[in-house]
């Protein structure tokens, strides 16, 4: 999303079920969208849209898994072989103890990476600034956007009719 | 999509709001100038705070035997205070993920607060495992990091070390998900903003502009994370309760502590829930958003927990004299006929009795009662964790150390300060962020919203587009 | 001295005791000839009578007296037929009253008349005539009659000792003794003590002298007469009226401030000197430190003031050089151990001591014994006992903070002395005090018209109608014991000139003038199951697991595995039910989740301690031991009340037994240094774990102070640095509260000259940290790093630790639990089933056993 200067045509929609249905119409057109913005998560929007499952899970249990492996490795490698020490009674290599760490470092690193993996493969950081279309997104309105730098005059009106076609609220035109 | 839906289905969104009206009832408290409620609160939390700060640095500067605490029972209001704010805290967490896993959509009413709330809690939680330290300036010796010393590590063994890892896992994850879950709200109040206002909710909501793609992905972040945030709140607090229940003090020394804190927890945090949320709806005149059933549905979370908090009370009292064992018989007799007696009845009545009020569906449904009981609640939380700590170790096992307790005014100070560091915290954030999940709520407007469903459901749920709905003179 | 009376001779030498045995002294005399103390050979007695004597904490050499006494009480087998039986004769409870097999109680004026009972009694079975006498109570009459019964049985291995100061009763006693065949044998007048040699009849005719302005100069060594007398306002307006009044002392205490001159001597530590306690028994005082301040010996003093000619004054060290002639002038030819002077000198001051061979006296009973001069029962509604305390004595100790924050060993409080009164069971749920007095009230107490306003504490086994309280307290001068307590001097009566410890017509107050929550006492709970009257069920009826809360509680405190007694003829009883114990301990001990671990100590050093409880006596001498040896430091008296206090090693009591008259079991309590100890696991930064020698370590710098381990330690020895006691970290000095000081006096560790009594070897604790009992590790080291430069192995004795070389009877015995011959394992292997741990089930194993506590007790009595 990175915004360099193109020209974008959108149109925004007062209600979900209005967006699915332009969205249907779309792409059974095979009109390009560029994406699709909308107050609120929309059920039933992803597979419309085509859009792949997110494999952060996958990315949250690899890091999980490296969470426990390290901790569990530190762990061991401290109490058997950087300095054991007598605690208790205990063996060197008390496993039982390990338990809640190894799960708090699996939880851990599990959660701040796929934040951090969320928050970059989305290009979000604190202080970037959002490309926003309309402020009424965020608000109340469903959008449905289409990138028309390189697109002739003739291929915006089809745009254009096609959003006036399944009920957009409004539609417009910028540069960003 | 259609769903399936169930033909007992509350409203949670009353007054036929639309997507706009709920954006502009949640996000204007943010937007106006304090009130005068919110002056005089924050001026009375803030005078607590501090009188915190003062304790605090009165604790530091001269040491911990500025406390009442002894030789026989190290531990008492310090561990008492953190336990209990700990568990005040898990429940904004159970709100927003374990609630989310179970498809409960009423958790969407009360979720964003529940988990500023945890991470107020924690904060305040995680200030006495810290300054209960008798030399606080060498806390860091227990991160373990390599260093010149050996390197001299941790002691992985320790439960309190655990404590460590667990409470600042739950901080991070908590602050994580409460955090990711409002960067959309924070977007919304950053459209409407001007000027520096504007800036600095730019800088906060990271740039979201509402594409699909990011909501694909953020509510499969918000699901694993409510799916490892619900083992991780279990953990969390069977971890606490690991501080005692791995000691071998009769009365800590018992298997039943981590699902009988965990359920503690939830039963307190719940009850801190109904008591920020009772003022809170009032005075931001949220209580369409954040409706009867919502309360109601809390307050059978609290008299479910309560009633398994009281099992576990009674099977402890079985348990001990199942056992045979002397220590911990005389530990239990002693709980309910000894010095503290009135701790512990205060606890019983507080947390068993009490809640089972809510049994009768007319008090499940009063403001004034939840407030009252919410508060009885957790006056008995605050007792059970004293009973556990302190009228335990005042009789153990050589009966030529026990003592008795009682608090200074530097650590009734330090409490209280907590509970006014807690509302300052709290405050803030009703200034500046929603209290509500604006986008969770606009996500359930047609399913539980009072125009769809309910007696005075104009509409069908779920398929009409709400365009129409304003049509229609709405 | 003898050179100053022949330059001055209008000199008189005046000396009296803190504590006074002069009748003593004066019937011995009268009954043997010898002016002295005799040997008392507490070991060779098989019966021991002590009318109010506290031989095993202050009466004349207790040390002596414990170590032989001690001799009588092990269980050496599971037999144990030759175990002594000791009755105390006495109205509160006193150390030595404490360690006895039966008590029997008489009031303070009743003394004399219970040595008459006793007397006429045995007369009566060897054929002497009846003296007669004031009549003791029935209930003391009736024990009188079967305890003379087991004298006469033992005789000539029996021993009967009074601490009256009545010469009418001395030479009574001393004709029960010769009654009895004990003149000697166990009185044995071959050796003489030396170690009570004043009369205060003396001083009374001083003091009238100096009233009348017969002294020109007075000169006070050793003694503090304007505190320790009961006349001592007659005897301050007294001194007033001398002309030159100089004290040797070296603190400014209540006399020396009324002096005119101080000549202040050098501390022992500072000085040369030699001492004979015992008949040919000398004894070395050798300097340790050059004079820290501008002081003079007091000898030397004086044989400056003589001119002595003996006395070279060129010389580096004038006394030193004065005592080496005199050694050998004088004393080298009274032996035949060395034969030239140096040798004798040389060999002495390498040894510390020499012993002359001994005198060989016999003596003889001579005279006739009368009951006319006893003193008769006062019968007054309440009376009291002042008693000498092992830690204060009579003020000699009361500026040494170590021996004021030492818990008094009956009562369990500090710093100050408090008027013990009897307690009672309300038939419900209390144990209440006389009069409801509790622990932290405070009366008004008047006797002789003297008024004080005292703090109360319950004493368990003072006799009703009886209190008592402790001298040595309420000092005016002189050093940290000032304000603490009252000074109960003044309440003693004079009988023919000699002071009684006792007094009648005592008023107290009905309500208390005041109460202080803050009880410095360090023991909150007294008692392990006393009783009043039986259940239905033939068992005791222990009142104080009644007390323990609503409905009470049966078993709570005499089901604990904390302390085993029994009778001596129940021992087979006793060693089943601690088999038997011992099985069902080892069996839960099995249920480990992590393997064992023992094969970590099997080879090397492994370092374990036992501790008889039949040889302590609690006298608390380890305890003091400890500290001074590891640095522990002092809080004061608010802060232990406060339950802050950080000695390492303490002495719990237990009553157990009769309420009325309980029988009292002493329990050193350290750190166990347990292999599978609690507190290593809890601590997150590592500051405690386990050595490979079986020690639980303490590492001072990493300790964050969390308490963790302190909480989670089932025996409570862990102490925790909550305030800047010891001005050692970084934080200025802050705690007002924690000394009774104004503000211009420094906390004790914070002044130079008081740092100087630190060890060097031990580190000092700053505020935030836990410490607990080391096994003097320091000396492990020591002991190791000896043997090692020795290039030998290290033997048994090479490291003892502090509590054990104080201990008077050997009751701790520390060492190798891997050496198969070292006393630690042999005398736990002649316990056999009687040594146990304490709180064995629990799986800690400590490294740490006790013996079962056996008493002797005669059933019969009903006392």
């Amino acid at each position: 999303m990175v915004s360099e200067s193109k020209k974008v045509l959108y149109g925004l929609y007062n209600d979900e079920e209005d967006l699915k249905s332009a969205v249907k119409q779309a792409r059974s057109a095979h009109l390009d969208i560029l994406d699709v913005y909308t107050p609120f998560p929309v059920h039933g929007l992803d597979p419309l849209l085509g859009l792949q499952e997110s494999r952060l899970h996958i990315i949250g249990f690899i890091f999980g898994a490296i969470g426990a492996l390290f901790g569990f490795g530190v762990m061991t490698w401290v109490f058997t072989s950087d300095w054991p020490i007598l605690f208790g009674g205990k063996p060197y290599w008390s496993v039982p103890a390990f338990i809640p760490i190894t799960f708090e470092m699996t939880v851990l690193f599990c959660a701040w990476g796929m934040t951090i993996t969320f928050y970059t493969i989305c290009g979000m950081w604190p202080g970037v600034k959002a490309p926003t279309l309309d402020n009424r997104i965020t608000d109340d309105k469903f959008c449905i956007a289409f990138d028309v730098s390189a697109s002739s005059d003739g291929q915006v009106d089809q745009l254009k009719g096609f959003f006036s076609k399944s009920g957009a609220d409004e539609v417009n035109l910028k540069s960003m | 999509m259609s769903q399936a839906v169930a033909p007992v289905r509350h409203v949670l969104i009353e007054g036929d709001k639309s997507y706009h009206r709920i954006t502009e009832d949640l996000v204007s408290p943010t937007e106006k100038a304090p009130t005068r409620e919110w002056m005089i609160a924050f001026t009375i939390a803030a005078a607590f705070l501090g009188l915190y700060v003062f304790a605090i640095v009165w604790t530091v500067w001269k040491g911990i035997g500025e406390w009442g605490a002894n030789r026989t029972i190290n531990w008492a209001w310090d561990i008492t205070n953190f336990v209990w704010w700990i568990g005040i805290g898990h429940a904004g967490t159970l709100i927003s993920a374990i609630l989310l896993l179970f498809r409960q959509r009423w958790r969407t009413g009360v979720n964003r607060a529940a988990e500023a709330m945890t991470i107020f809690a924690v904060m305040c939680a995680g200030q006495f495992p810290i300054f209960h330290m008798g030399r606080v300036w060498l806390a860091f010796f227990i991160a373990p990091f390599p260093n010149t010393r050996g390197p001299l590590w941790v002691n992985f063994n320790s439960p309190l070390l655990w404590d460590v890892f667990a409470i600042s896992t739950y901080f991070s994850v908590s602050l994580l998900f409460w955090y990711t879950g409002l960067v959309p709200d924070l977007a919304t109040v950053r459209d409407r903003a001007t000027g520096f206002r504007r800036k600095m909710y730019e800088t906060f909501s990271f740039g979201w502009t509402g594409s699909a793609k990011h909501w694909q992905r953020w509510e499969s972040l918000s699901l694993i994370l409510a799916g490892i945030s619900t083992p991780l709140v279990l953990s969390v607090h069977t971890i606490v309760s690991f501080d005692f229940a791995t000691s071998i003090i009769p009365g800590w020394h018992t298997t039943i502590f981590p699902p009988y804190f965990v359920a503690g927890a939830v039963f307190s945090g719940f009850a801190m829930v109904q008591t920020l949320m009772v003022i809170t709806r009032k005075v931001l005149k949220l209580e369409e958003y954040i409706t009867l059933n919502h309360i109601e549905s809390m307050n059978k979370v609290i008299v479910l927990t309560g009633t398994i908090v009281g099992v576990a009370y009674l099977t402890e009292l079985f348990i001990a004299w199942y056992s045979g064992y002397i220590y911990e018989q005389f530990a239990f007799y002693n709980r309910v006929f000894g010095i503290y007696w009135w701790a512990y009845f205060g606890m019983m009545f507080c947390n068993v009795v009490s809640p089972q009020l809510f049994w009768s569906r007319k008090i499940r449904r009063s403001i004034w009662w939840t407030f009252f009981l919410s508060i009885v609640v957790n006056i008995g939380m605050w007792f059970e964790r004293f009973v556990i700590i302190a009228t335990t170790l005042a009789r153990d096992y050589l009966p030529s150390s026990w003592s008795y307790y009682r608090p200074t005014w530097v650590e009734i100070s330090i409490f209280s300060g907590t509970i006014g560091l807690f509302f300052v915290l709290y405050l803030i954030f009703t200034r500046v962020a929603p209290v509500v999940a604006i986008a969770e709520i606009k996500s359930i407007l047609k399913v539980a919203g009072s125009q769809y469903i309910g007696p005075n459901a104009k509409h069908q749920h779920g398929t009409e587009s709400v365009k129409k709905q304003d049509e229609s003179g709405h | 001295m003898g050179e100053f009376m022949a330059k001055y001779p209008n000199t008189r030498v005046i000396t009296y005791d803190p504590v006074s045995a002069a009748a003593l002294l004066a019937a011995n005399e009268q009954s043997f000839g010898q002016r002295a103390i005799p040997s008392y050979h507490f070991d060779q007695a098989d019966v021991i009578v002590s009318f109010n004597a506290d031989f095993l904490g202050t009466w004349i050499s207790p040390v002596e007296y414990a170590r032989a006494y001690a001799k009588r009480r092990k269980i050496t087998d599971k037999k144990m037929d030759n175990m002594s039986r000791h009755y105390q004769v006495e109205s509160h409870m006193s150390l030595t009253g404490s360690n006895a097999d039966n008590r029997i109680l008489v009031k303070p004026s009743e003394q004399g008349a219970a040595i008459c009972a006793l007397y006429n009694e045995v007369a009566a079975l060897t054929g002497a005539g009846s003296i007669g006498g004031p009549k003791v109570n029935d209930k003391a009459a009736a024990s009188m009659k079967k305890v003379a019964r087991e004298l006469v049985n033992a005789k000539g291995k029996s021993l009967v000792v009074s601490a009256s100061n009545n010469v009418a009763e001395q030479v009574i006693v001393n004709k029960i003794n010769d009654l009895l065949g004990n003149i000697n044998t166990t009185v044995d007048f071959g050796t003489l003590s030396y170690q009570r040699q004043g009369d205060e009849r003396d001083m009374v005719r001083l003091i009238e002298e100096m009233k009348s302005g017969q002294v020109a100069i007075a000169i006070v060594w050793g003694a503090n007469p304007a505190y320790e007398l009961p006349n001592a306002v007659a005897f301050k307006e007294a001194f007033a009226k001398v002309n030159t009044r100089v004290s040797f002392s070296g603190v400014m205490d209540e006399t020396t401030s009324l002096c005119t001159h101080a000549a202040p001597a050098h501390h022992s530590l500072e000085s040369w000197g030699d001492v004979e306690p015992k008949e040919g028994h000398l004894s070395m005082i050798q300097p340790t430190i050059a004079p820290l301040f501008d002081t003079r010996q007091a000898e030397l003093s004086l044989l400056m003031w003589a001119d002595s000619p003996n006395l070279n004054l060129e010389d580096e060290q004038p006394y030193y050089q004065y005592l080496k002639s005199y050694w050998a002038s004088d004393l080298f030819g009274r032996q035949n151990k060395y034969s030239t002077p140096t040798a004798f000198w040389d060999m002495s001051v390498h040894d510390g001591v020499f012993e002359m061979p001994a005198s060989g006296r016999t003596v003889s009973f001579n005279g006739n014994v009368s009951s006319e001069g006893v003193s008769k029962p006062s019968g007054s509604a309440v009376e009291i006992s002042c008693f000498e305390t092992v830690n204060i004595g009579n003020g000699q100790y009361a500026h040494n903070p170590w021996l004021q924050e030492m818990p008094d060993p009956v009562n369990r409080s500090v710093w100050g002395n408090y008027l013990a009164i009897p307690v009672e069971w309300d038939g419900v749920n209390n144990i209440n005090g006389w009069q409801n007095l509790t622990d932290g009230d405070h009366v008004d107490v008047t006797i002789g018209g003297k008024t004080l306003n005292c703090a109360v504490v319950r004493g368990f086994g003072q006799m009703p109608g009886t209190v008592s309280i402790a001298l040595g307290q309420g000092r005016e001068a002189g050093g940290c014991g000032v304000g603490y307590g009252v000074n109960v001097n003044p309440w003693l009566g004079m009988n023919g000139n000699l002071i009684q410890y006792y007094a009648g017509d005592v008023q107290v107050s009905d309500k208390p003038t005041s109460t202080d929550k803050n009880v410095p006492c360090v023991q909150h709970h007294h008692t392990m199951g006393v009783a009043v009257g039986k259940e239905e069920d033939g068992k005791p009826y222990f009142v104080d697991e009644h007390a323990i809360g609503y409905k009470g509680f049966a078993g709570a405190l005499t089901d604990r595995s904390i302390i085993f007694q029994a009778h001596v003829n129940e021992l087979p009883e006793l060693g089943e039910r601690m088999e038997k114990f011992h099985e069902e301990a080892g069996h839960l001990n099995q249920q480990t989740l992590y393997p064992d671990r023992s094969e970590f100590f099997g080879t090397g050093l492994h370092w374990g301690m036992y501790v008889d409880l039949n040889s302590c006596i609690g006298c608390g001498a380890c305890q003091v031991a400890c500290v001074s040896e590891n640095n522990v430091p002092v809080v004061g008296k608010n802060e232990v009340a406060r339950h802050h206090e950080m000695t390492w090693l303490r002495i719990d009591r237990y009553f157990y037994g009769d309420l009325e008259n309980p029988k009292v079991v002493y329990q050193p309590m350290m750190c166990q240094h347990c292999e599978t100890a609690p507190c290593e696991n809890v601590c997150p930064v590592n500051a405690t774990n386990h050595s490979m020698e079986g020690l639980n370590q303490m590492a001072y710098n990493r300790c964050i102070g969390t308490r963790y381990c302190a909480n989670n330690c089932p025996y409570k020895v862990r102490r925790f640095n909550w305030l800047d006691y010891t001005t050692a970290d970084l934080w200025p000095a802050n705690e007002e509260r924690v000394f009774h000081v104004s503000e211009d006096d420094k906390p004790f560790y914070a002044d130079n000259l008081v740092r100087m009594v630190l060890n060097p070897d031990v580190t000092v604790r700053s505020r935030g940290v836990i410490e607990k009992c080391s096994f003097c590790v320091q000396r492990i080291q020591e002991g190791k790093l000896t043997a090692k430069k020795e290039t030998r192995a290290l033997a048994d004795n090479d490291v003892r630790t502090a509590c054990q070389t104080a201990c008077p009877t050997g009751a701790i015995t520390f060492g190798n639990l891997n050496n198969p011959d070292s006393e630690v394992n042999q005398k736990r292997n002649n316990a056999g089933a009687f040594a146990y741990q304490v709180l064995e089930e629990i799986n800690t194993r400590p490294g740490v056993k006790y013996s079962a506590k056996i008493h002797n007790s005669n059933e019969e009595l009903n006392s």
